[in-house]
């Protein structure tokens, strides 16, 4: 067992207990989250939907199938962010786990 | 926080089809849970190596994977917190190929205990979380027994909170966690 003085194992055991509490959040307590953001909740939803629909098109595509690097073009027009911001844009990382079935 | 069995209890509440069927279970997924889901990978992603996968990467890799079959999804654990613990796999793995991408010494535990970087960014990551309750003394002080491993009802004694005072903190804790999940605004 990893000591709890080592960063990872603490941030793990952070993560792990927020993680538990985000799942255990009310439906209230995520509306009034939301509210408090300010953003337009319906276009938050479809950017989560269109991602996980992208997921679902690549893995009922077969093993041929794949998606260019940058995964989320498409939702970054859709919310417009620019692909500058992203890592991935940037070449700060190869997709080498990107899209692979394992 | 809350106990294993009422954590399931809780979990219960959301759909859980019979079927092993991920991409229908997704397709069925709430306007909450789909927001529910963005601030779980977004929380996620603070563990991944830096200048890698961003929180979207690492949710579609994790709808992926669950559609292949290769984290096979068990019975009985709602969808949430299955593809949770997907992320939560996914991140270990990341470090795994940035050791080797980089040509790194193989860290020898699994947790990466022995990898300075991972250190380094964990530490970045626990300072970064709680900032982000800097200005809730009693927030703050739930978030630093709980990355000292402590369970709710030792927190609140070693803190010296009423179970009131401990589950409004905890409220509060979702909130910001939500609310930081749901905007593009983290720290």
């Amino acid at each position: 067992m990893t000591p709890m003085s080592y960063p990872q194992t603490r941030l793990t055991a952070l993560l792990d207990a927020l993680e538990r509490e985000l799942l255990a959040a009310q439906a209230d307590e995520v509306r009034h989250a939301w509210r408090e953001t300010g953003r337009a909740r319906s276009i938050v939803c479809e950017e989560v939907r269109m991602l996980l629909n992208e997921a679902i098109a690549e893995g009922e595509g077969g093993s041929g199938a794949r998606l260019p690097p940058n995964t989320c073009a498409g939702l970054d027009r859709l919310i417009g962010v620019s692909r500058e911001l992203r890592p991935a844009a940037r070449g700060h990382y190869a997709p080498a786990w990107s899209c692979r079935r394992h | 926080m809350a106990g294993t069995s009422q954590q399931v209890k809780e979990w219960g509440r959301h759909f859980v089809p019979e079927q092993r069927d991920v991409g229908a279970a997704l397709a069925a997924l709430s306007e909450d849970d789909l927001l529910r889901l963005r601030a779980i990978a977004r929380l996620r992603a603070r563990s991944l190596p830096p200048g890698g996968m961003t929180w979207s990467d690492l949710l579609h890799e994790a709808v992926l994977r669950a559609l292949a079959g290769a984290r096979p999804w068990p019975a009985g654990v709602p969808l949430l917190a299955f593809l949770a613990g997907v992320m939560r796999s996914l991140c270990d793995e990341q470090w795994r190929r940035h050791r080797r991408q980089y040509d790194l010494p193989t860290s020898h535990d699994g947790g990466g205990a022995d990898d300075p970087e991972r250190a380094c960014a964990a530490a970045e990551a626990l300072a970064v979380i709680q900032r982000l309750f800097a200005s809730d003394e009693a927030a703050l002080k739930v978030i630093n027994g709980l990355i000292s491993g402590m369970a709710a009802e030792d927190i609140r004694l070693h803190y010296d909170m009423t179970a009131v005072e401990y589950d409004t903190t905890r409220r509060r804790i979702r909130r910001a966690m939500l609310r930081h999940g749901l905007t593009w605004s983290w720290p």
